[in-house]
């Protein structure tokens, strides 16, 4: 019966040998200067603007020509291990070192200069695409090591409060920094999904706003809108609360997650794409298209809110759970009762604003957090300040920053703890 | 059920563990029951087609084997080839006359009535009826001893690995391999792995992603001008190139894991230098079934020129309409006809010319790979209006966006591995070539395309554009 030939290395590996004698002496001579130029412009290349920091010498740059030029001692070092024992061709050597060099990049990118990099160069891009924009934001303050070591306001939720709250007037109004945590969709799959982004400063005071809205707005798992923030623990508490046979139908949603959760390189798939797809300027031309479809994603949530009953249940299960875990890892978590435009369209609403009013009243019964019903916010928002269906205008805007500072500046109550 | 699928993963890892365990007939039982769970996880109706087959070709190719009676035997072997291509006519090809009909009866002013029948077309139907039939004329022809037990046989026919979109295997090759012990070797699982991760990578890095501009070309929803049009039929030629080549690959990395050898599909088309060379090296099974089992009794090139054009040119319009039953398919047989007739021609008075200098063949192969490109306009186009529009705006609508800037720079980024490993594949002559290198230029090819595929995998599960045909 045929089968697939031993492979002959030999003529290959000779050819190889002879190319690097004649050729591998311009490894040093074209590797060493192409590195210092890789160096020095790679700030113009990420901010695709020209940069001081694109001057002078860089020694990073240097490295990098230094690792060009050695290539072809580690090429022959190959061939030499190769000749020299030639079983060790049968062992599994390159899928390991290339499984180790993916462990590198993986490292590299999750220091701040890789993520500075990374998430400046989608910032730089996003133009008009707000949810690149938003995660970019997020990511960059996440990577920032002197933010994470101040502890203050970490504000965290959905495009609600991204064009809702004013950070700056929130921060001088309760004087203390306020960590932006928030972006487009960050509904509470996504939030609880999150959550190691929250968890970074014990004397940390958590800031959500949550709504009857947030509650049913998501139909199903979401894997794309939850994948460029999953981390491990928060995906433990999303999944941990929700029934087996929901997990077993969403199987391949889960390994892209779980994927995600613990590869960076992974939950940055998509920007990585971003970044491929408007390699030399910012997105314009498909911002337009984009915030289209946001727009239409919105309506069709206002149709649909609250359609699937098991998501919601699974909502308050994987919060319930987010808040009993963040409660011993942050100082406090207030949560504003959100709200919507007093014209939004349908009944469901008015009946899940209640469920999740109850759900978070038990909350505070249970002291994981502390809650501000609506009741308690002294805040009017007619319907002339909101934007759309979901979003205040710049006067709303401007008001509920106010009620959340008030709200944040409120002495915390005595603790009560469940027994 | 597609290879790039987690479904696919899990369906081969218990299928692997289970077949790795057991002898030789059972592995054959598994691998059956499994090559029918995988066929019908698309569409478990239309089993009873393939069941159809292998069993009026088994019947039939025994019979053939018993009988020394001439007309019997022609009559044998005209039963099967009416059961088979009555059925792949029926379902592929009788909307499409139909449709014709009624359009010419309505040009003519005649008012037909809508006999169309909206039929679903059964996955991989092309492929197991052409493997079915070769093994049924190759008996016929004296060629081939048939098959002693059934379930080999129906294995023959519906082996997972490449029942839905090829290699088109003969059973001068497969079938052997079915009745014979195969043993898991570590060569081969080495072997087996990296054809299939490559062919992952070609499908889910480069294809699916290029395909986006193609279908934004295509479906006119960019506007049509010389740079949109070049672009788009570049993906084009790229996606349908990795899309297909990338199947047969991983066919054949699945059947080295488990011990088959299934046949090469494609050794690099565009580093063709000419018409023939390209369909050496594009879809090699079936333009090789082609080749023996119509171009050569309908006379090749024994019969004179003109009769060898004839040949040529009946042949790939057979070809084309083996890839579907639309127009364009028939025009781009008749294309792929004329360029092989031109170039018989051309060879012809060229016979004793010297052998070209590497500009020329450089020249060569450029001229080619834009010759299929032309090719793939046509295979692609909507329609044949369309085609016509694309051509004017080519020429009388010069223009070159940022986004065709973006897209070419996405798309040479993406296919600088392909590349890299044709020309290695194209040098060496070993289409393994890259499990032949060294240490280091193995993990750096290794984590490249891994990081790549990491990155940039488009995880949408398109469909293999084959599996249409």
């Amino acid at each position: 019966m045929p089968r697939p030939a031993e492979p002959s290395s030999q003529p290959l590996q000779t050819a190889e040998r002879r190319w690097l004698r004649r050729g591998g002496w311009l490894f040093p001579l074209a590797g060493i200067p192409l590195g210092l130029w890789i160096g020095r412009k790679t700030w113009q290349a990420v901010l695709l603007v020209p940069t001081l920091a694109t001057a002078g010498f860089d020694a990073k740059g240097l490295a990098i020509g230094l690792a060009l030029a050695a290539l072809p001692l580690a090429w022959l070092a190959g061939l030499w291990l190769e000749r020299r024992w030639p079983r060790t061709r049968r062992w599994p050597i390159a899928p390991v070192l290339a499984a180790l060099a993916l462990l590198f990049a993986e490292t590299a990118l999750r220091t701040g200069l890789g993520q500075s990099l990374f998430w400046q160069a989608v910032l730089a891009r996003s133009g008009q695409q707000h949810l690149a924009r938003e995660i970019s934001l997020f990511r960059l303050e996440a990577a920032d090591p002197a933010a994470a070591g101040r502890p203050g306001i970490v504000l965290a939720g959905s495009s609600q409060l991204v064009y809702g709250i004013d950070v700056e007037r929130l921060a001088a109004q309760t004087g203390q920094p306020v960590h932006r945590r928030a972006a487009a969709g960050m509904f509470p799959t996504e939030l609880v999904a999150s959550q190691g982004w929250f968890d970074f400063h014990p004397d940390n005071r958590l800031a959500l706003m949550l709504s009857g809205f947030d509650l049913g707005a998501r139909h199903d798992l979401f894997p794309e809108a939850i994948r460029p923030l999953a981390t491990v623990s928060g995906l433990r508490n999303l999944l941990g609360a929700a029934r087996a046979r929901f997990l077993l139908r969403r199987w391949r949603a889960l390994v892209d997650l779980g994927s995600a959760a613990v590869c960076e390189l992974w939950r940055s798939r998509d920007y990585a794409r971003f970044l491929l797809e408007h390699p030399f300027r910012a997105a314009e031309t498909a911002a337009a298209a984009a915030n289209e479809t946001a727009t239409a994603e919105q309506k069709e949530a206002y149709v649909r809110l609250g359609a699937n009953p098991e998501m919601v249940a699974l909502c308050q299960r994987s919060l319930a759970r987010f808040f009993a875990d963040m409660s011993g890892r942050c100082r406090q978590i207030v949560v504003f009762e959100g709200r919507v435009n007093p014209a939004y369209p349908g009944g469901e609403i008015a009946e899940l604003s209640r469920d999740m009013r109850e759900f978070l009243a038990r909350q505070e019964r249970q002291g994981t957090v502390r809650f501000v019903p609506r009741a308690e916010q002294a805040l009017d928002l007619p319907e002339d300040l909101w934007r759309d269906m979901t979003h205040v205008g710049p006067e709303g805007r401007q008001r509920l920053t106010e009620a959340f500072a008030r709200a944040l500046a409120a002495p915390p109550p005595p603790e009560i703890r469940a027994p | 059920m597609l290879f790039n699928s987690l479904d696919f993963a899990l369906f081969f890892l218990v299928v692997f563990a289970a077949y790795a365990a057991l002898p030789l007939r059972a592995q054959n039982r598994l691998l059956l029951v499994a090559s029918y769970f995988f066929y019908g996880c698309w569409d478990w109706r239309f089993l009873s087609l393939i069941a159809l087959s292998t069993a009026v070709d088994f019947t039939v190719a025994r019979g053939l084997d018993r009988s020394e009676d001439p007309r019997r035997r022609k009559a044998l072997l005209f039963v099967s080839m009416a059961i088979n291509l009555g059925v792949l006519g029926f379902f592929k090809y009788f909307d499409f006359f139909v449709g014709s009909a009624e359009a010419l009866a309505r040009t003519c002013g005649f008012d037909p009535p809508n006999l169309r029948l909206g039929l679903v077309l059964p996955v991989g139907i092309s492929f197991y009826t052409f493997q079915s039939m070769s093994y049924t004329i190759d008996v016929y022809r004296r060629q081939l001893k048939p098959a002693r037990h059934f379930l080999d046989y129906a294995l023959f026919v519906s082996l997972f690995t490449q029942l839905v979109a090829g290699p088109i295997e003969r059973a001068a090759h497969l079938l052997g391999q079915v009745m014979q012990p195969r043993k898991i070797t570590w060569n081969g699982l080495q072997t087996g792995a990296w054809l299939f991760f490559w062919g992952l990578f070609k499908k889910v890095v480069i294809g699916d992603n290029v395909a986006a501009w193609a279908d934004q070309v295509f479906s006119g929803s960019v506007a049509w001008s010389t740079g949109s049009v070049v672009l788009g039929v570049y993906a084009f030629a790229l996606q349908i190139y990795c899309d297909f080549s990338a199947y047969s690959d991983m066919a054949r990395g699945l059947g080295s894991c488990l011990g088959f050898d299934i046949m090469i599909n494609f050794r690099n088309p565009y580093f063709a230098r000419d018409p023939s060379d390209f369909w050496r090296r594009w879809h090699i099974s079936l333009s090789s079934w082609l080749r023996d089992y119509l171009y050569i009794p309908l006379g090749g090139n024994r019969r004179g020129p003109r009769r060898t054009y004839f040949n040529l040119m009946a042949t790939m319009v057979l070809g084309g309409l083996w890839h579907g039953a639309a127009w364009t398919f028939v025009v781009w047989g008749l294309f792929h006809g004329l360029l092989l007739a031109v170039h018989h021609l051309v060879r012809g008075k060229k016979a004793h010319a010297a052998p070209p200098t590497a500009f020329g063949t450089a020249w060569r192969r450029l001229a080619m790979f834009h010759a299929a490109c032309f090719g793939w306009l046509l295979f692609r186009a909507e329609s044949l209006r369309d085609v016509g529009s694309m051509l004017v705006a080519l020429v009388r609508n010069p223009g070159w966006s940022a986004e065709c800037t973006a897209w070419l720079f996405q798309i040479a980024f993406l296919s600088l591995p392909l590349w890299a490993v044709q020309i290695l594949q194209e040098r060496t002559g070993d289409s393994l070539a890259p499990l032949r290198l060294s240490l280091v230029p193995r993990t750096l090819l290794y984590a490249t395309t891994a990081g790549l595929l990491i990155l940039f995998a488009n995880t949408g599960s398109r469909a293999f554009i084959y599996f249409q045909f």
